[in-house]
């Protein structure tokens, strides 16, 4: 081939790929927009007077924004409470369940004991039951518990997880073996190992864990609808939002800005995590 | 691996616990038995210490305030019952499931849609209120009397009916008159032609106005409602009131000519279609088309007029109309059955605490408090008295379109054809219907008389399956 053609080529193929470039980017662009328009929406619909909310066409630029109806969510829809909650609520299942995570994954990793097989074999099942299956099962057994009206009630049922169990076991059998062994020739007990050995090496797993564990935590609605129908001390951020809602044209600026208050805690934790919540979600796919 | 024989016990009572605690849901708990119940009123008045009572409702924003006003008033009105007003984010259906899932004892007394009493009779986690109006000699003889039938199941009051609306046509007077409609329609056939007109004389406007005649809503309920216009039933055993419904009865020719009209409004281009299930202001698309002059009428629940009359003065092109919910037939004469909320007494209460949350349904259905009740958040009076009472006879004398939905339910009389089905699968019926009306008006291809009897064949099915599981 003449060096002429091969630069014509090269040139060929380095325009191929800014034209290609620039189509992904276009697409994701495009992508990118079309997720991001309701919540522009959301926060824009938020900061205008109750005609404007219901004008046609939409009012896409707020010229005048309003702030009240911030102030009306938080204060007079009590989202200050009710957020409270969802953090106590959330901090407690995510403590849970890290916890009993790590300990039966390691116990499931690193030892041989009876009914191991059954036992990976049922904590596997349950992830393909659907939680509103167990509901009733759920609310009675902390009915039965006394457990009812208490914070406790919002979140027992979910700090045992099934997911955190298997994505921790398998992180706990990447670690080679000889590192294992070697703790051990050093001295090193069972506990100390997954303390000081263990743990630090699957961090990146027990983070990605972690904010799949506080996505749930703090999105969930039916549990704590139900639980909470004579406790409303104990209301969460999300039932509140609903409460917010009171089917008129009026309240609807204080609902956007009750929903924009409550999404900002996890739009910081999914810029602040991003990595670790991509790795979780991509982390399976080559293995 | 660790072979240490402590810390493998003590791992496998880890694994255990996680296992227990991961699958403790897939077993089942033991189902609360229901049990009957009398209403002890003498006794009431005996008592030393307060009975204490837990009233539920789904009441939101203004009606939530008016809602706690009363509660609060009938506290500080006597001694003897203290109730604890708890409100319930979840609207109707939500309740209703917390209220099931705990077998009964969430609530003394609560509110629910009117139309999901033969699930509490099915469910036997509430208790006939006969029993109460009975031991207390309550008077039921001013209640409208469709209210008082729509709620009697197995010959007994299961439910005290106490919020109202129905279905009123929303016009837009300054529309009608540019388009030269000199009254509101009063049949669907009037009801096409005006919104064919509106489009018409719309085409002249400069910018072009009422493009869309009519803002059509596709709600499965106008079809319960233009059955029993008709005194035709929406389910057989007589609207399931002389025996439990099997089938649904509203495959006919008569609602096939009727789904042929309004399917022919959308086909000409003279009514627009909105689905029901609109989120959030979506709901509203309907109302705002007439804000935003693209229609001239709507149909729409009465429970609507507070808030759209609060509205009304954001926009000076709007000058509000009421009429009746415009009739298939002219010689139809059944009126309309109301729809709204009623309050239940929950099976586990004990005789006393029926007669405690009795005493409080009472304050609440006063003539007095119904009236400051419906009138501040714009329900209809179920009772005469409450017609009658100062605060709603100022408000229908203000503003008389407040009473087009209280005559359409005093049209027509009380009767099984007349009131509405009783079903205990209502809302999955509610919602097959629903599916048909969409698919009906959004695709006019689809033949009418299909999609009724699509509709026919998946209630059927559900209220099969649902008879079958009691």
């Amino acid at each position: 081939m003449q060096p002429n053609n091969q630069a014509l080529l090269a040139r060929k193929h380095q325009r191929r790929r800014r034209l290609a470039t620039f189509g992904s980017y276009a697409i994701l662009t495009l992508g990118a927009l079309v997720v991001l328009f309701p919540l522009y929406m959301a926060v824009v619909s938020s900061l205008l007077t109750t005609k404007q909310i219901g004008q046609q066409p939409p009012v896409f630029f707020p010229t005048n924004p309003q702030w009240h109806a911030y102030q009306a969510a938080f204060i007079g829809g009590h989202l200050s409470t009710y957020m409270w909650n969802s953090v106590i609520q959330t901090t407690e299942i995510v403590v849970g369940s890290v916890l009993t995570s790590l300990a039966a994954a390691y116990a499931f990793a690193s030892f041989s004991f009876p009914f191991k097989r059954v036992l990976w074999a049922i904590i596997l099942g349950t992830l393909l039951v659907p939680f509103e299956v167990t509901i009733v099962t759920n609310y009675k057994t902390v009915e039965q518990l006394h457990l009812l009206g208490s914070m406790w009630a919002l979140t027992i049922p979910f700090m045992c997880s099934a997911v955190g169990i298997f994505l921790l076991r398998q992180a706990f059998l990447g670690i080679p073996q000889e590192m294992r062994e070697a703790a051990l020739l050093d001295g090193c007990g069972p506990i100390r190992y997954l303390l000081r050995v263990a743990v630090p090496l699957v961090r990146p797993q027990l983070a990605a864990f972690t904010v799949i564990a506080v996505l749930g935590a703090w999105n969930q609605y039916l549990w704590p609808l139900l639980l909470t129908s004579n406790d409303e001390a104990h209301r969460t951020l999300q039932i509140g939002l609903k409460a917010l809602n009171a089917g008129t044209f009026e309240g609807y600026g204080t609902v956007l800005a009750g929903a924009v208050i409550a999404s900002i805690p996890m739009l910081v934790l999914m810029v602040v995590f991003n990595k670790q919540l991509v790795r979780s979600l991509t982390g399976g796919a080559v293995k | 691996m660790f072979k240490n024989r402590s810390i493998k016990t003590l791992a496998s009572l880890a694994v255990l616990a996680s296992s227990v605690g991961v699958v403790a849901s897939v077993s089942n708990g033991a189902a609360s038995a229901a049990t009957s119940s009398n209403c002890a009123t003498s006794d009431l008045s005996k008592v030393t210490s307060p009975v204490h009572i837990t009233y539920w409702e789904s009441t939101a924003g203004d009606n939530l305030k008016a809602m706690k006003a009363l509660v609060a008033a009938y506290n500080a009105s006597q001694h003897k019952v203290v109730v604890t007003d708890v409100n319930q984010t979840g609207g109707y259906t939500d309740t209703w499931n917390a209220y099931t899932l705990s077998g009964g004892s969430g609530a003394n007394v609560f509110m629910d849609d009117m139309n999901n009493t033969q699930a509490h009779v099915d469910s036997r986690l509430t208790t006939p209120i006969a029993d109460c109006v009975s031991a207390a000699k309550f008077s039921t003889k001013t209640y409208l009397q469709k209210t008082i039938v729509q709620q009697t199941i197995g010959g007994k009051l299961q439910a005290m009916p106490y919020s109202a609306s129905v279905p009123v046509l929303y016009y837009n007077q300054q529309a009608f008159t540019a388009a030269g409609i000199k009254k509101p329609p009063t049949t669907i056939d009037e009801m096409a032609a005006d919104a064919h007109l509106l489009t018409v004389k719309g085409a002249t406007f400069s910018p072009q106005k009422y493009s869309d005649g009519m803002s059509l809503k596709n709600d499965p309920w106008w079809l319960e409602l233009w059955s029993a216009m008709g005194k035709t039933y929406y389910v057989d055993h007589q609207n399931g009131r002389a025996g439990r419904a099997t089938s649904v009865s509203f495959d006919n020719a008569r609602n096939v000519s009727l789904l042929t009209k309004l399917q022919n409004m959308v086909k000409s281009s003279d009514a627009k279609s909105y689905s029901r299930d609109g989120a959030g202001l979506a709901a509203y698309n309907n109302l705002f088309a007439i804000s935003g002059d693209k229609s001239g009428m709507t149909i729409d629940t009465s429970a609507a007029l507070g808030t759209i009359q609060s509205y009304l003065p954001l926009f000076k092109n709007v000058t509000l109309g009421v009429a009746p919910l415009p009739r298939l037939l002219a010689s139809d004469n059944g009126g309309l059955q109301p729809g709204g909320n009623a309050l239940s007494l929950s099976s586990k209460n004990s005789a006393l605490e029926n007669a405690a949350a009795f005493n409080f349904i009472s304050y609440l259905e006063s003539a007095t408090n119904l009236a400051s009740w419906d009138a501040s958040t714009g329900y209809v009076p179920i009772t005469t008295d409450a017609a009658k009472a100062k605060a709603i006879s100022t408000l229908w004398k203000k503003k008389p379109y407040y009473k087009v939905a209280y005559d359409q339910i005093n049209t027509g009389g009380a009767s099984n054809a007349t009131v509405g089905p009783a079903l205990g699968d209502y809302y999955q019926v509610n919602t097959d219907v629903a599916n048909s009306l969409n698919s009906l008006l959004t695709n006019t291809s689809v033949n009418p008389a299909t999609a009724i009897s699509q509709a026919a064949a998946t209630a059927n099915g559900h209220i099969s399956s649902y008879n079958s599981s009691l």
